[in-house]
């Protein structure tokens, strides 16, 4: 049945609000009569599968060296003592992770992206449980709400910006404006303002360009649908 | 390019102040202009209204949802209310 959605932002979390489309036919509701709680946005009204689809950017600190070294058989989370642990398979994690390695988590909702390895321990059973770094607020139990949603893919075959031999995941061209960027941020520490401003500018500069090298043809501004014709 | 080339353009020798702009620049560069995406899907909970974006997420680039405006579980953008809703979420979860 087709719905009506709707989202907005409260601090740091994502509302989604669903039109209420049910007839309500009580006499003695103020919601009598046809269309009247139809203007009535309310929290979801069933619960679906995979419904909400979030695409976003990214940053690339990162650069996962093999995409077919993964291990799929995580399934929970908690929170051990403030830090993010994980578990599932009951796989002993040892043998293929150490101490201080990094991962990156894929279709882990809330916790995407780049982790680093605190403490491998035993959970259910042999060293089975991963305690990493990231700072999580939760429960200290593993409820069945702190399942994962997806099937996890946890990349261990990982680069991370952490020596001068770092090759930057980014084209060519967008490398030089890294170069101004961190010059801007150098003039900016010794107080040269103007410095900075104008390698800022040369920063966005190159970015717009390398922006407009992916547009080719002229740039059409179409009237809106509703726009007077 | 590698790391150690960016600094030698810079002129500067601090390692781990180089590693710290550098992240901070490729993050400012995914709020202008995105080089990396990724996509997630959540489960919508019946009566459940916020849900956690993903930890790793610079910029929002478009929420779609199965079934919006359509009865064949195709996943189309949603709109942003620009005032909040009236009706408070009854549990607050």
């Amino acid at each position: 049945m087709a719905k009506q959605y709707a989202y907005y932002i409260e601090g740091t979390k994502l509302g989604i609000v669903e039109k209420d489309t049910t007839f309500n036919n009580n006499i003695e509701s103020k919601e009598f009569g046809p269309g009247v709680a139809r203007h009535s946005w309310k929290s979801p009204q069933s619960s679906v599968e995979d419904a909400i689809e979030i695409k976003y950017s990214h940053s690339p600190d990162y650069f996962i060296k093999s995409t077919n070294t993964i291990i799929t058989s995580i399934t929970n989370w908690r929170s051990n003592g403030g830090f993010l642990q994980i578990k599932g398979g009951s796989v002993n994690y040892d043998t293929t992770l150490d101490v201080d390695n990094y991962f990156v988590l894929r279709n882990a909702g809330q916790h995407n992206g780049l982790h680093r390895i605190k403490e491998i321990s035993n959970v259910d059973g042999t060293k089975d449980g991963i305690t990493t770094y990231t700072k999580i607020s939760g429960s200290s139990g593993w409820s069945t709400n702190q399942q994962f949603e997806e099937t996890v893919t946890m990349y261990y075959s990982v680069d991370v910006i952490s020596d001068e031999d770092y090759e930057v995941d980014l084209p060519s061209y967008l490398q030089k404006a890294l170069v101004y960027y961190i010059k801007a941020k150098v003039a900016e520490d010794s107080l040269d303002i103007q410095a900075f401003e104008y390698f800022m500018k040369q920063y966005k500069k190159i970015i717009e360009k390398y922006e407009s090298t992916r547009i080719s043809g002229p740039r059409i501004i179409s009237p809106g649908s509703h726009s007077i014709r | 390019m590698k790391l150690k080339e960016i600094m030698e353009r810079v002129g500067i020798t601090e390692t781990g102040r180089a590693i710290a702009y550098l992240k901070d620049g490729i993050e400012e560069l995914n709020v202008l202009f995105e080089t990396h995406t990724n996509i997630e899907r959540i489960d919508i909970t019946k009566d459940k209204r916020f849900y956690n974006f993903p930890k790793d997420m610079v910029k929002v680039l478009d929420i779609r949802i199965k079934n919006h405006f359509n009865d064949k579980n195709e996943y189309r953008t949603i709109p942003r209310l620009m005032n909040k809703p009236v009706i408070k979420d009854e549990d607050g979860i």
